[in-house]
């Protein structure tokens, strides 16, 4: 007796111990990212793990937060991630039901089919489970105050054509792409390519072959084993389908979907009696057995008289027709690899076989008296199919907004990464400054930089981590193609800022070449908008600075090399380069070079020194001089400080607005990956400063203009002042004596600075330092 | 009357003893009870459906063959 106490109170406390050691292995690992679904089970091998919590096909999911907690004195926050990726956070009375959750979700998204869907979370021994309506949401998820939860889709309609709204429709094709892509349900290759063909047509529009290309599909995700061929041949598909609206191609999705083998299949894994591993797959139709990957058995609903489980092993008994006609009774056990996953797929077979099969929940049998019964009392509580295609009036139609894809580095990029080495010329030409993007990033200036600041500190960002505002949810993209370049320029931006380590962060706006760098991001390299080169340009242009061809005589020749541009990008988000903007590009490119060389922290590590010669040489086209030169020397540096100083000076006098400096800092400041990137001799000249600041936030203060001008008290600037918002511009006297001395300096260490002596690197530094002064 | 006096103290520890161990009994089905009822769970799934659908659904009997043709 006393042992069966202590198993029945202990296991709790067991858990709850448990629990505690969960929450921090999920922070870190699990938490909303997508890879939760596979942390966890030891007994279970990883492939095993059904991956419920993919990461969004969408991007542009805002976050929301719905105070839904009334007079409540104590209020639980549950987050909600919904199919479009966005995030919704909903405050309510700690005693509330799961069905409030979901009215508050539901109400939200505006779905009124809401029997299909469910939401789910991950319970403390990583199994997880459907949020019960009934039942309070604390008893339900007993890991800590973090209630995250996923909306999915519970009940893969057996025929998507009953579903009445288009929404309905548009979150199922966005949970079947989830689940195509995390390999969840498995497609051949003709019906992937013609999944992926709809897709198309639904959010792009009709295929231009003028502007859309096979490497515009490479930008898209749409199967795990995606190939060149592949996107080929889904841009023939997509050519086929010309006229189809949006909905209609969603429509003709949901149609080829519904015949995949896998389709609306819940699977679970098992064990048999024979230790050997089986798979059961709920379907509308009966339950699926499966021997590893091969099925083998359908056992048909009506057949099936029996569905038991007891602690982890769950008794199907089936009658089979026997050949003389006669039943037969079958009887299968499976074993499961706990009793709460036991549990949760016999509650899922009970659900299942209600919602596909039955006209009404079941009522309550009173057969049996509650009070003395011995078994769970779990039936299904909600809507059944057919209720839910036979009843209810259709609504008025509602509009709802489709988020765009997400869209990942062509294949271009990654191609070209690869073919170009590093020290060619052709680098700088791919670079170009696009006028037409130059005009849609200075649109993106404002927005994009705010939601940066916070995710660059975080050097690990979450992987649904969307800035906020950042992209306003597009509507039905049947616009003009510029716009569809805009959008995923923005996107990529915004995926990218969840997905990829914080170097990558904002570079979304490095280049072509600037892949490499970045080689946390196992998929292709970013398609490098040359956001940053335009960011800089749209800068000038604000400075109204002319173009100063005098200085740069000979970048200008390389910067002219537009057919090898031309031959490496060949999406038309990167327009030939326009020689007029160059020069001021390259002085600002030079510019954020001395910045970062001067102010760096931490020296970019060695596997990046090949790769950051290239970024180097993309970012400052200023070093096109140096285009041949494998690392960018220091000797080359002051060099080109030299000719930087008189049109610096000139500049700034004939402009000095604080908006521009708000610009640039604003750019500077999060751009502070470029440091990592810079090459070894740049590293070795700015180590100096790199054991004192040691956060990559101290860039923002080291890249105020005002920094004043004693030697030794410039690293402790950098670290003292936060952001100033509008820096002073007026030199001071003391600036002014080292603004005398700098070009004075500049031959000097023009001369020097092969030796590489510290006081020279630090004179050097300084220089640089004070040329921001300028400013 | 001495004999009575002491009779009622043992009568009543008798009777608290009685009552803690059926309470403990009671304690521990509920336990049982509990404990089975999160751990097994039986349903019947066609018998749901005939339920559902009335006797209609299986019949016993085939229909009735019709009767044969004959030559004229």
């Amino acid at each position: 007796m006393m042992g069966f106490l202590r198993r029945t109170f202990s296991r709790r406390s067991r858990s709850r111990f448990q629990t505690r050691e969960r929450d921090e292995r999920d922070g870190k690992g699990g938490g909303g990212g997508g890879a939760g679904g596979v942390t966890g089970n030891p007994l279970l091998l990883a492939h095993q793990q059904q991956v419920v919590h993919a990461p969004a096909v969408v991007s542009g999911g805002a976050v929301v937060h719905i105070p839904a907690a009334g007079l409540a004195r104590t209020t639980i926050t549950c987050r909600v991630l919904l199919l479009d990726g966005s995030d919704v956070s909903v405050d309510l009375p700690s005693k509330s039901k799961g069905q409030d959750l979901f009215d508050q979700i539901m109400y939200h998204i505006d779905l009124v089919e809401t029997d299909y869907f469910g939401l789910q979370y991950m319970d403390t021994e990583q199994v997880s489970q459907w949020l019960d309506m009934s039942k309070i949401i604390k008893k339900q998820i007993r890991d800590g105050p973090h209630y995250r939860l996923f909306f999915r889709v519970k009940f893969y309609s057996s025929e998507p054509n009953n579903l009445r709204e288009e929404f309905t429709r548009y979150l199922f094709v966005l949970q079947l792409r989830q689940d195509i892509l995390s390999a969840k349900l498995k497609c051949p290759y003709d019906v992937a390519v013609e999944l992926a063909a709809y897709c198309l047509q639904s959010e792009m529009g009709d295929c231009d072959p003028l502007e859309h290309s096979p490497e515009l599909v490479s930008e898209f995700r749409f199967t795990p084993k995606q190939s060149a061929p592949m996107e080929a041949d889904i841009f023939s598909r997509w050519l086929d389908l010309r006229g189809k609206i949006p909905s209609e191609a969603e429509v003709l999705f949901l149609n080829k979907c519904k015949w995949l083998e896998l389709y609306g299949v819940d699977m679970h894994f098992v064990k048999g009696r024979d230790g050997g591993e089986y798979a059961l797959g709920l379907t509308p139709t009966g339950i699926l057995v499966f021997e590893g990957s091969n099925k083998i058995g359908l056992f048909f609903w009506p057949k099936i008289t029996r569905l038991d489980f007891k602690k982890s092993r769950l008794t199907l008994v089936v009658v089979e027709d026997d050949d003389q006609g006669r039943e037969q009774e079958h009887t299968f056990m499976f074993q499961l690899a706990g009793s709460k996953i036991c549990k949760h797929l016999w509650k899922c077979a009970v659900e299942s076989h209600s919602f596909f099969r039955l006209r009404q929940p079941t009522t309550g049998n009173a057969s049996r008296s509650d009070f003395t019964r011995l078994g769970s009392r779990f039936r299904f509580s909600g809507k059944t199919e057919y209720q839910a295609t036979h009843g209810g009036r259709v609504r008025r139609a509602s509009t709802f907004e489709r988020r765009p894809s997400k869209r990942y580095p062509s294949r271009t990029q990654s191609l070209c990464k690869a073919a170009i080495s590093p020290g060619k010329h052709q680098h700088i030409s791919s670079h170009a400054s696009p006028d037409p993007s130059l005009h849609r990033y200075q649109h993106n200036i404002p927005i994009g930089h705010e939601p940066w600041h916070p995710a660059h500190p975080g050097l690990t960002p979450p992987v649904y981590l969307q800035p906020s505002g950042h992209t306003p949810p597009h509507s039905f993209p049947l616009s003009s193609p510029a716009s569809d370049h805009q959008f995923s320029v923005e996107d990529n931006e915004t995926s990218y800022s969840g997905k990829i380590h914080h170097h990558h962060g904002c570079h979304t706006h490095s280049h072509n070449t600037l892949c490499h760098t970045h080689t946390r991001n196992k998929r292709r390299a970013p398609p490098c908008p040359a956001d940053e080169l335009d960011i800089s340009q749209s800068l000038l242009k604000a400075l109204e600075s002319d173009s100063d061809s005098p200085p740069w005589p000979s970048l200008q020749v390389n910067m002219d090399n537009k057919g090898e541009e031309k031959q490496l990008s060949e999406k038309s988000l990167h327009p030939p380069v326009s020689p007029a903007m160059l020069p001021d590009h390259l002085k600002c490119n030079i510019l954020k070079a001395q910045m970062e060389a001067a102010f760096r922290k931490e020296a970019p590590p060695t596997p990046r020194g090949k790769n950051s010669n290239e970024t180097l040489i993309d970012r400052y086209q200023s070093s096109s001089q140096d285009s041949a030169a494998s690392s960018l020397t220091a000797d080359k540096m002051p060099h080109l400080q030299d000719r930087n100083p008189t049109p610096e000076r000139l500049q700034p006098r004939s402009n000095t607005s604080t908006n521009r400096r708000k610009r640039l800092v604003r750019q500077f400041s999060f751009n502070h990956e470029d440091e990592n990137d810079l090459p070894e001799a740049l590293a070795a000249i700015s180590s100096q400063s790199a054991g004192k600041s040691g956060s990559t936030n101290s860039l923002d203060t080291q890249i105020q203009p005002s920094i004043y001008p004693q030697m030794e008290n410039m690293p402790a600037l950098e670290l003292g002042s936060p952001c100033r918002p509008s820096p002073s511009p007026s030199p001071h006297p003391s600036p002014s004596y080292y603004h005398s001395s700098i070009p004075r300096l500049a031959p000097y260490l023009a001369a020097h600075t092969d030796s590489g002596e510290e006081i020279r690197l630090d004179r050097e530094k300084i220089r640089r330092a004070l040329l921001m002064t300028e400013l | 009357m001495v004999m009575q006096v002491l009779m009622a103290p043992a009568v009543s520890v008798l009777i608290s003893t009685v009552l803690s161990l059926l309470s403990l009994a009671l304690l521990l089905l509920l336990c049982v009870i509990r404990k089975k009822r999160r751990m097994e769970g039986t349903y019947r799934p066609s018998a749901e459906e005939r339920k559902q659908t009335g006797s209609g659904e299986k019949p016993s009997l085939p229909l009735p063959l019709p009767k044969e043709e004959r030559l004229i």
